[in-house]
C-alpha cells in the first residue's frame, strides 16, 4: 500500500519514485504544494476507489497518515 | 500548445485542469495586477461567480469585463489572447433572478466577440462546448469548491486536456480536409445494385431518416469547407441515376468534388483521387459501413483516419459529431474556407480543359491568370499562418507559423507577402506565402516560399518568385539566399531553385543557396501582376 502510495505520488509530482523520502509531508517537499495535494488526491481516489471527507483530505499530511486514510475508507 | 509560455488569468483553481501542459502560470483570483509582457499565448479564463445573489453577479461580470480591457491594453500585442466564455456550470446557482442573470452572461459572451473581432490574434473558446462533453460527470465537486475554490471538478482534468488540445490544434488549423464516403449502407440503407432505387432505405421513417439526416450533417460539412468524395463498389451509372432521381437525396451529384465508382481496389482508388485533388493521405477520413474495408485502408493507406462506423442507423448523428469535432472543426471558419468546394471543382474543370492546347504555355495564357500581390496586414495574417501550417507540398523550408510570428516579422522589417489568384475559373484566394528576411541593405533570404496545392501545375510558382525577386532588387537588393529543407512531402520543390540558376553554397545540414541579380528576371506576360 505505502509502495502504490509512493508510485501515485511520483507520477502525480514527476519526480522518481526512488528519490521520495519516507519521511516526505505537506510542505516540506518542494513538490507537494496545494495545488500537487488536490492533484494528489484526485488520483488517489480515483486509484483506490474511495471519496475522502474534507477533514481527511487536510490530514493527509503525510505518507503514513495517508495509507491509515485509505485503509479506514476500505475496511 | 508545447514550448510556449502560457499565463492564465482565472477566477477559480484551474491549475488541475491544466496539469498536463508544461510553461503555464496563473495569476491570482480576479488579479490583473501583475500581467507579463514575455508570453505567447495569454489565457483568459474566467467562470460563472457562484456565490453571489443577482446584483453583485452582474456588477463582478461587469468588473471582470473592465479588468479584461485593462489586461488587453497591456498584454503583448504580438501574442495570442484566448478567451474563454463564460457558461453557466450548474442548473443549480445561489442566483434567483434567472433571466437578468442570463442577460448578463450573454452581454458579456458578446463583449468576447467583438474583442474578438478587433484584436488580431485574438480567440474565443466555447467553453459550452467542454460542458457538453462532460456527459453525465458531476461538473463541480463541492468539497473541492470549498476547499480548493475549484468550480470545475478537478476529475475531469484529462477530459479537459483532450478538450482544450482539440481546440488548440482547431485555432492552428491543422485539421483535415476531405471525408472518403462508400454509399450503401453508409449513405443509404440497403444495397442500390440488389434494392434498387426504390428500395434502398432514406426518408421519413427509420432507418430512412437516420441516413437522411447524416446526409444532412455531411451537407453543412462541405458549406464549412470538408471536401467530399465517393469510394464505392457500385455500377456508376445507377448510382448516379440513384442520387439524381431519389426524392430524399440530400446529397447530390455537385456536392461531390471527386468520386471513384467502379469495382476496384478502394485503396487504388483512394490514392487515384488524391492525386487528382493535390492532397495527401494524411488530409483523409475514411467513412465505410464494411469492417473490411476499414480494415485495409487502414492497412494500405495508415496515414488515413478511419473512424469506426456506427453499429446502429440511430447513431450515425453522434458518430458523425464525434468524427467532426475530432478532425474538422476548425476554430473560424474563414471564407476562404467555405469558397474551398468550389476552388477544387473548379480545378478538375480546369483539368478537363487542359486537353484542348498542344503546348502547356499556350493553355496557361488563355487562363486569363492574375496574381493579386499584397504585403501582410491584419486581415491576411490568419490566413497566411494558416497557409504555413497547413501547405505541405510546395512549401521550400515547411517553417511553421503562428499568427504572432508573422506578426514579428513585419514588426522586425522582413517583407510577408502573400498572393491571390485569380483566373478565368474563379478566385482562389490567397495561395501563395513568401517571407523575405532583409539580412542587410543589399541582402535577403527567402525564409519561406510556399503555394497551396490549389495553384499549382500553372507555373505560378516561378513567375511569382521572379517578380518578388524583381520587387526586391528595385528595392536595392542584389544578393538573394535561400535554403531548401527536405521533408517527407516536398520533394516537388527539391529542385526549385537550382532551376532558377541559384548557386550551392551549402550541402550541409540542408542545401543552402546564393543567387546574385543584376536586372530583372523576365515574367511571362500572360501572368498578370497587381500590386495591392
Amino acid at each position: 500500500m505505502k509502495e502504490n502510495v509512493k508510485k501515485i505520488m511520483a507520477d502525480v509530482f514527476s519526480i522518481d519514485k526512488g528519490s521520495i523520502p519516507d519521511d516526505i509531508s505537506y510542505g516540506n517537499h518542494e513538490k507537494w504544494d496545494s495545488v500537487h495535494h488536490l492533484n494528489l488526491i484526485v488520483e488517489l481516489e480515483s486509484h483506490f476507489g474511495v471519496i475522502f471527507e474534507p477533514e481527511e483530505i487536510q490530514a493527509m499530511t503525510n505518507i503514513d497518515n495517508i495509507v491509515f486514510c485509505i485503509l479506514q475508507k476500505k475496511m | 500548445m508545447e514550448n510556449r509560455s502560457t499565463y492564465i488569468f482565472r477566477n477559480y483553481t484551474v491549475e488541475t485542469l491544466f496539469k498536463d501542459f508544461s510553461g503555464i502560470s496563473f495569476s491570482g483570483y480576479e488579479d490583473i495586477s501583475n500581467i507579463p509582457f514575455d508570453v505567447s499565448i495569454y489565457i483568459w479564463f474566467y467562470s460563472c461567480p457562484l456565490n453571489e445573489g443577482e446584483h453583485k453577479f452582474i456588477e463582478k461580470l461587469n468588473d471582470y469585463k473592465q479588468k479584461l480591457e485593462l489586461v488587453l491594453l497591456s498584454c503583448n500585442p504580438s501574442s495570442f489572447v484566448l478567451l474563454f466564455t463564460l457558461t453557466p456550470i450548474s442548473e443549480f446557482s445561489f442566483q434567483t433572478n434567472k433571466t437578468k442573470i442570463k442577460e448578463a452572461i450573454t452581454a458579456y459572451n458578446q463583449n468576447l466577440s467583438t474583442i474578438a473581432v478587433c484584436r488580431p490574434l485574438t480567440k474565443v473558446i466555447e467553453f459550452d462546448d467542454f460542458i457538453k462533453c462532460t456527459k453525465n460527470y458531476e461538473i463541480i465537486d463541492w468539497r473541492y469548491y470549498f476547499m480548493y475554490k475549484t468550480l470545475i471538478n478537478p476529475g475531469l482534468s484529462d477530459c479537459f486536456s483532450a478538450w482544450f488540445r482539440r481546440q488548440w490544434l482547431a485555432i492552428e488549423g491543422k485539421r483535415k480536409k476531405c471525408i472518403v464516403l462508400d454509399l450503401d449502407n453508409t449513405l443509404w440503407g440497403g444495397v442500390l445494385g440488389e434494392d434498387g432505387i426504390e428500395g434502398i432505405k432514406l426518408g421519413s421513417s427509420y432507418p430512412g431518416n437516420a441516413f437522411k439526416a447524416f446526409q444532412n450533417m455531411l451537407l453543412e460539412a462541405s458549406k464549412s469547407g470538408v471536401l467530399l468524395v465517393i469510394v464505392s463498389k457500385n455500377n456508376e451509372d445507377e448510382v448516379w441515376e440513384a442520387i439524381d432521381k431519389h426524392p430524399d437525396m440530400i446529397l447530390k451529384k455537385n456536392h461531390f468534388v471527386a468520386w471513384r465508382i467502379n469495382w476496384k481496389d478502394k485503396a487504388d482508388n483512394i490514392r487515384s483521387i488524391v492525386e487528382e485533388l493535390n492532397i495527401g493521405t494524411d488530409s483523409l477520413v475514411f467513412i465505410d459501413d464494411s469492417p473490411i474495408e476499414r480494415n485495409w485502408i487502414h492497412t494500405a493507406l495508415p496515414d488515413v483516419i478511419v473512424p469506426d462506423f456506427p453499429q446502429s442507423q440511430y447513431q450515425l448523428i453522434s458518430f458523425f459529431q464525434n468524427v467532426y469535432n475530432l478532425y474538422f472543426q476548425l476554430y473560424d471558419l474563414t471564407s476562404e474556407d467555405q469558397e474551398k468546394v468550389l476552388q477544387y471543382k473548379q480545378n478538375s474543370l480546369r483539368k478537363q480543359s487542359q486537353v484542348h492546347f498542344t503546348k502547356i504555355e499556350d493553355y496557361i495564357g488563355s487562363l486569363d491568370i492574375q496574381i493579386y500581390l499584397k504585403e501582410a496586414d491584419k486581415f491576411t495574417i490568419p490566413r497566411i499562418a494558416q497557409l504555413t501550417q497547413k501547405t505541405n507540398q510546395f512549401n521550400l523550408t515547411t517553417h511553421r507559423y503562428t499568427d504572432s510570428d508573422i506578426s514579428d516579422f513585419i514588426s522586425s522589417g522582413h517583407k510577408v507577402y502573400s498572393a491571390s489568384v485569380t483566373d478565368k475559373f474563379g478566385d482562389n484566394g490567397i495561395t501563395a506565402i513568401c517571407i523575405m528576411k532583409r539580412i542587410s541593405t543589399n541582402r535577403i533570404e527567402i525564409d519561406s516560399y510556399l503555394l497551396s496545392c490549389r495553384i499549382l501545375g500553372r507555373f505560378i510558382e516561378y513567375a511569382l518568385i521572379k517578380k518578388l525577386m524583381n520587387l526586391a532588387f528595385d528595392d536595392g537588393i542584389n544578393e538573394i539566399f535561400a535554403s531548401f529543407i527536405p521533408t517527407a512531402k516536398n520533394g516537388q520543390t527539391a529542385l526549385f531553385f537550382d532551376k532558377l540558376g541559384f548557386e550551392v553554397i551549402e550541402n550541409v545540414p540542408h542545401k543552402k543557396y546564393l543567387l546574385k541579380i543584376n536586372k530583372h528576371f523576365v515574367v511571362e506576360p500572360y501572368y498578370r501582376f497587381v500590386i495591392l
